[in-house]
């Protein structure tokens, strides 16, 4: 006869969150969400922690087991999208006194006025068209610049060879820039 | 070898240095194709502004150090009633902003959002439960907590009076505050957790960041903050069996109490505060907590709970004269050393493991501090010599006493080393049990840190490496056996679990073991997991012992707990005699004739039953399980128990018909329980329900040789 404890004692735990997470894909997410944090000098900062409970949420919420490194790096990368994406749309929505944030294409003559949070928001605009149109190149786009992956990671991500990274990022940045300058109004 | 497209041309460009190589390449791959070279450079170009535009997306890249978008808030946003301004700080529960509470009063707040992990609705309730104790706290140095409620994201958020100023520690720290002022702070704090204290209201989670001081009109005015919301967090804490993953959010804690690091909620009281306030009126004198702050994520934290489980801390003024630079002036360096010593004892009587030893009152540990103040006698004093021994075995150093004894020989002369040496043998083989209990304690302790992570059967699998060595009384032991002793019941591994129950009575504090209503308790489980296991000579033993130490009990819930364990099976006529006094203790506790007003008493009733059952007074029997069946309430255990008592007592009296078909009803209900996977509690306890199934064999039993006559 088995009745497991936990079945016993099934007061119901809110989040199925961490306790799956072993400590060496905690350790590695942290590390990644690190990189994306302004002010990294003070030694011990919570941040990071947050920042990787936010994208362990989003990470779980889509339910998805990754097989494998390359697997993980890119789906810690496609969260990091997420959470910076809704970052920028949140400040530009504040800045012009809240409400829907209209993502219009900001005209390239005018990048001498540069507004990170709307340029953001235009690239990823714009990385979507990637999508559908290469989506290696796409998912290279995430990993690198979202992610904030390293070359020998992105690498890893996407089965090429660390030096097509570099190779291949030349040519996405070209893409998006052109897609950017024909849709813009 | 010749690149093939634009593309191609492209990247091997970019990878050349701008300039005279970059152009003999392009010169020589595009040779006389002006129509791909002008391709080739507008990629080039259109490349260079793309650099720019990235570059210019960097900032957006960074998450501010604050996170607000994290937690779904944004500054201005509104919460309620309560708008977003700005952000006071984070900690290991949660991030703290400041706020404007709009309606129906306009004034500043801070509002305190808690992190992931928790579930709101529970939080929420635990939150209005006590809200009304909590209005009652009134104190000028205690902030009010004002209302708790969830953000649109769902995380439970609590809004308090917004207080200014510095942790304690720190503004002692900044401004050189000298000793005698560190501890008239204190005397402040402890006047607000007593006030709370007083109200029933236990804070829980008392250190430097939830004790504040602000300077008001010149003085120096600390604040308790957080009343309430460590309580309303609690079952995310310790009461869930797996609450590691909690721990890890929570901070430090290096504050917490043993009893909390145990993770035994049931032993959390008000002195579990005291030893907090310990810990910070040790870091004020030492300049650092006893046990050293490590951050309580993995392996640090199982290091720094064992140590406040096990080690003694080291006295303040030791630490103090170790780590503060001489030049620091803020300790009040003319203190003699008699008051220095004092200072220490105070500071470790709050810090006791066992909450018994501590300071029992807030009030009495400020009035040893005020006492120490003035120069006068302090009521805390240095642990005993046999008890300062005892800790110094259990840090295994005992190697010194055979070396004592050469050095008293060659001083002391002959009577004295005599007497040494006699002492030291007798202290050799104390020393050997000792260790030997020492090792087991380490056992149990990484049983306890399995148990934590949810890995009942590693835990087991520790805990089976015991000797038996494990005597003294330990909170730790008692929580590790009583959890394995359920966890394998609930497997049906009746003998396992009857063996942890044995180790559970060993450890458990039994000092006054009929003085309160659950020391006894704990027995209840023991014999029908014995008795199922069919370990007939050690349920003897149990029960010969039992009653040789409860046999004389006064204490009507003892009385009946050493019944029901000592009658579970038919017993020696001569053994029977000796219960007469406990029997009647249980009967004289009822009022005659009187039906049973609550649950209690109806089990009182049952067992009284069986008591007159097996002395052979059936009508008496009967006529208890008749009373004891007036209760009406879903606990199957005991009806089917006083059902089945009476049922053998009609059998007994030639009514086997009515006993048949009692019997008949008792068996479908019980088989019914055990057909299904084992729950600690359906209608009835689980041990209750092996009770019941040992009793419902004896009634078959009986039945049976009834038929042969």
């Amino acid at each position: 006869m088995s009745a497991p404890l936990d079945a016993a004692q099934n007061t119901g735990i809110p989040f199925d969150g961490f306790e799956s997470l072993d400590p060496e894909t905690y350790a590695e997410l942290r590390r990644l969400a690190a990189r994306r944090m302004a002010n990294q000098t003070k030694g011990f900062s919570l941040q990071p922690t947050v920042l990787v409970h936010e994208a362990w949420l989003k990470l779980s919420v889509k339910n998805e087991q990754w097989k494998d490194r390359p697997h993980f790096l890119a789906a810690a990368a496609i969260a990091m999208r997420h959470i910076l994406i809704d970052h920028a749309r949140r400040r530009t929505a504040l800045r012009h006194g809240g409400g829907v944030v209209r993502c219009e294409l900001p005209n390239l003559g005018d990048l001498a006025t540069p507004d990170p949070d709307a340029s953001i928001l235009v690239i990823d605009t714009a990385l979507t068209a990637l999508e559908a149109v290469d989506p290696v190149l796409a998912k290279l786009v995430v990993a690198k610049y979202f992610g904030g992956l390293t070359n020998q990671e992105v690498a890893q991500a996407l089965g090429v060879g660390e030096r097509s990274v570099e190779r291949m990022w030349a040519s996405a940045k070209v893409w998006l820039f052109r897609w950017i300058k024909q849709n813009q109004s | 070898m010749k690149p093939n497209d634009d593309n191609e041309i492209f990247q091997d460009a970019l990878e050349l240095q701008e300039g005279s190589e970059r152009e003999r390449y392009l010169r020589n791959a595009c040779a006389e194709d002006q129509a791909l070279r002008a391709r080739v450079d507008a990629l080039l170009d259109d490349h260079a502004s793309a650099c720019v535009m990235f570059e210019k997306t960097e900032a957006a890249l960074m998450l501010p150090n604050h996170a607000v978008n994290l937690f779904g808030l944004h500054l201005g946003e509104m919460i309620g009633p309560y708008k977003i301004e700005k952000i006071l700080g984070e900690g290991g529960s949660g991030i703290v902003y400041e706020a404007e509470q709009l309606t129906p009063v306009r004034r500043k707040v801070a509002l305190k959002i808690l992190k992931l992990g928790m579930d709101t609705r529970r939080v929420i309730a635990r939150f209005e439960a006590e809200r009304q104790v909590l209005a009652m706290l009134e104190h000028p140095n205690i902030a009010h907590v004002y209302d708790a409620g969830a953000t649109e994201a769902g995380r439970p958020y609590f809004v308090m009076e917004l207080v200014g100023g510095l942790r304690i520690t720190e503004y002692c720290q900044r401004n050189n505050v000298p000793l005698p002022d560190r501890l008239r702070l204190m005397l402040q704090v402890f006047a607000a957790v007593q006030h709370a204290h007083q109200k029933g209201i236990i804070h829980r989670d008392l250190k430097p960041s939830n004790l504040l001081v602000s300077v008001i009109d010149g003085l120096p005015i600390p604040k308790v903050i957080d009343f309430g919301i460590a309580k309303a967090m609690a079952g995310q804490l310790v009461d869930e069996p797996d609450y590691t993953a909690a721990f890890q959010f929570l901070g430090t804690p290096a504050y917490m109490s043993p009893e909390q690091l145990a993770g035994s909620a049931a032993d959390i009281d008000t002195r579990s505060d005291i030893y907090s306030l310990g810990i910070v009126l040790y870091e004020l004198i030492a300049g650092r907590t006893p046990f050293a702050n490590t951050d309580s994520t993995g392996s640090e934290f199982i290091t720094l709970r064992r140590r406040v489980l096990e080690e003694t801390p080291p006295r303040p003024s030791i630490i103090e004269a170790l780590t503060l630079p001489a030049t620091k002036t803020w300790r009040n360096r003319l203190l003699s050393s008699r008051t220095q010593n004092d200072l220490d004892w105070i500071t470790l009587k709050a810090l006791e493991k066992e909450s018994d030893r501590r300071y029992q009152t807030v009030r009495e540990l400020g009035r040893d501090i005020e006492r120490y103040l003035e120069n006068k006698p302090i009521n805390a004093r240095p642990p005993s010599q046999w008890y300062r021994f005892k800790k110094t075995v259990q840090r295994n150093v005992l190697a010194s006493t055979a070396i004592g004894v050469a050095i008293a020989a060659l001083v002391g002369g002959f009577t004295t080393s005599t007497m040494l040496y006699l002492k030291a043998v007798s202290a050799e083989r104390k020393q050997t049990l000792l260790r030997a209990e020492a090792e087991e304690r380490e056992h149990v302790t990484k049983a306890a840190i399995f148990l934590m992570q949810n890995q009942p059967a590693e835990a087991d699998a520790e805990v089976e490496r015991l000797g038996g060595f494990l005597t003294q009384p330990s909170l730790e032991a008692t929580n590790v056996f009583r959890s394995l002793a359920i966890w394998s019941a609930l497997q049906g591994h009746w003998k396992k679990s009857a063996l942890r129950l044995l180790s559970l009575s060993k450890v458990n504090r039994f000092d006054a073991a009929d003085q309160t209503d659950n020391a006894t308790r704990e027995l209840l489980p023991i014999a029908p997991t014995l008795v199922e296991s069919g370990e007939f000579d050690l349920y003897q033993e149990f029960r010969r012992n039992l009653v040789k130490r409860l046999g004389t009990t006064q204490n009507p819930i003892a009385a009946e707990h050493l019944l029901k364990v000592a009658l579970q099976i038919p017993i020696a006529p001569s053994s029977v005699n000796t219960l007469t006094p406990v029997a009647l203790v249980a009967e004289k506790s009822l009022e005659p004739e009187r039906p049973p007003r609550d649950r209690i008493e109806a089990w009182r009733c049952a067992v009284l039953g069986l008591w007159h059952y097996r002395t052979g007074r059936f009508a008496e029997a009967s006529a208890w399980c008749d009373r004891s069946l007036l209760f009406k309430d879903a606990e199957q255990t005991r009806q089917q128990y006083a059902r089945l008592v009476r049922a053998m007592a009609l059998r007994k009296t030639g009514r086997q018909d009515e006993a048949h078909s009692e019997i008949e009803n008792a068996d479908s209900v019980i088989t019914d329980y055990f057909s299904r996977p084992l729950e600690y509690e359906r209608n009835g306890v689980w041990h209750d329900w092996l009770g019941a199934r040992l009793l419902l064999r004896e009634a078959k039993q009986l039945l049976k040789t009834g038929s042969k006559k």
